[in-house]
């Protein structure tokens, strides 16, 4: 059964059917709801309102898109939402970063994405990428950690190929230069000690 | 087109849908600019850690739709107040007392003389001066204090 049948389902008032559409697409809400909010618990509860969010809204879709495009265009404006909340009460900069996880940041980079280091190196990243502004962070989360093509990402952001192309290169380039910029801080702090040791 | 214009341009092409002649130009440009083809590996390897994504087992997935269910079975038992409902517990009363509330300004009022003369006066809004009695101003003879009455009244 296709998505379209379950919802006509649903509408119909079998609501059970729900329960196959929320099994289908959990993966990839929760994914991206992990990505953009670096927390497992705080990914579970925005991934369920939006399941709710989206049931509630279900005789709004007209199906001018697939479901899941829609689903995911509530999804990111959910956790946008919740990202731009969290930003107002704090905002990360660069230069704390550098002093409080200078170190980490390396050994980050030192070490490959292992399972096990997954977890310490998710709070370190999600700092990381609280340096970009959000909209960056959303678009560079699409892409990178839930793969979407660049079609995709059009369709659910409202926009043209050729502004999400040069929105990508923007968000990216970004990145590497706060990196850079936290590595190089850190080189910086690192010879300063070494001198103050030698001395 | 400045470099770092092209090294930015090259991002935001480099995995993604190009036409033929971006396609050549990307390939072309990575094969004889090392500074680029390097930013391009740095960034993957970058993105692949940075962008990480969790791995969720059939038990989380059973949990989560078991506990997003709950919700929404909640939500078909007992739905948000349609606009209906709304108009009948709030919207009607409103409108109720907004009628009363004109009925009495237009026509009880003007209706009942002495307060359509009162509020038709020009003086009826405006405080009236009040001439203060001298009299009141002056201090009052100071009876005996609880402590001496006492005191009398034990010497009595
Ligand atoms: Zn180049």
């Amino acid at each position: 059964m296709n998505d379209s049948q379950v919802i006509e389902l649903i509408r119909k008032g079998q609501t059970e059917a729900y329960g196959d559409l929320v099994r289908q697409y959990h993966k990839r809400v929760m994914g991206y709801c992990f990505s953009m909010l670096s927390n497992r618990t705080d990914a579970d509860e925005a991934a369920q309102d939006i399941f709710v969010k989206a049931y509630q809204n279900l005789d709004k879709f007209k199906g001018d898109s697939s479901f899941s495009t829609w689903l995911y265009r509530i999804t990111a404006n959910h956790c946008l939402d919740i990202l731009r909340k969290r930003n107002r009460r704090k905002n990360v900069s660069l230069d704390n970063l550098v002093e409080q996880e200078g170190s980490q940041v390396q050994k980050l980079f030192a070490t490959s994405s292992s399972a096990d280091r997954h977890l310490e190196n998710a709070q370190l990243a999600h700092k990381i990428l609280s340096t970009l502004s959000e909209d960056q962070r959303q678009i560079l989360t699409m892409r990178e950690a839930e793969g979407l093509e660049y079609q995709e990402i059009a369709e659910t952001l409202g926009c043209s190929l050729d502004a999400v192309k040069g929105r990508l290169a923007r968000a990216r380039k970004q990145l590497q230069e706060n990196l850079r910029h936290i590595q190089k801080s850190w080189d910086v702090q690192n010879v300063e000690t070494k001198r103050e040791k030698d001395l | 087109m400045k470099h770092d214009e092209l090294k930015e341009k090259l991002l935001g092409l480099y995995d993604g849908p190009v036409s033929e002649k971006e396609r050549t130009w990307v390939e072309t440009h990575l094969a004889c600019c090392e500074d680029c083809s390097a930013a391009m590996e740095e960034y993957k390897k970058t993105a692949a850690h940075l962008f990480a994504v969790p791995t969720f087992s059939e038990a989380d997935e059973d949990i989560f739709t078991a506990k997003v269910m709950a919700r929404v079975r909640e939500k078909v038992l007992a739905p948000s107040l349609s606009f209906s409902q709304l108009a009948f517990r709030w919207l009607l009363p409103l409108a109720g007392s907004t009628v009363v509330a004109a009925w009495v300004l237009f026509s009880v009022l003007p209706s009942t003389p002495e307060l359509a003369n009162n509020i038709n006066d020009p003086s009826f809004f405006t405080p009236q001066t009040v001439s203060i009695n001298d009299n009141a101003l002056t201090p009052v003879a100071l009876t005996s204090s609880n402590e001496e009455m006492v005191v009398g009244w034990m010497r009595q």
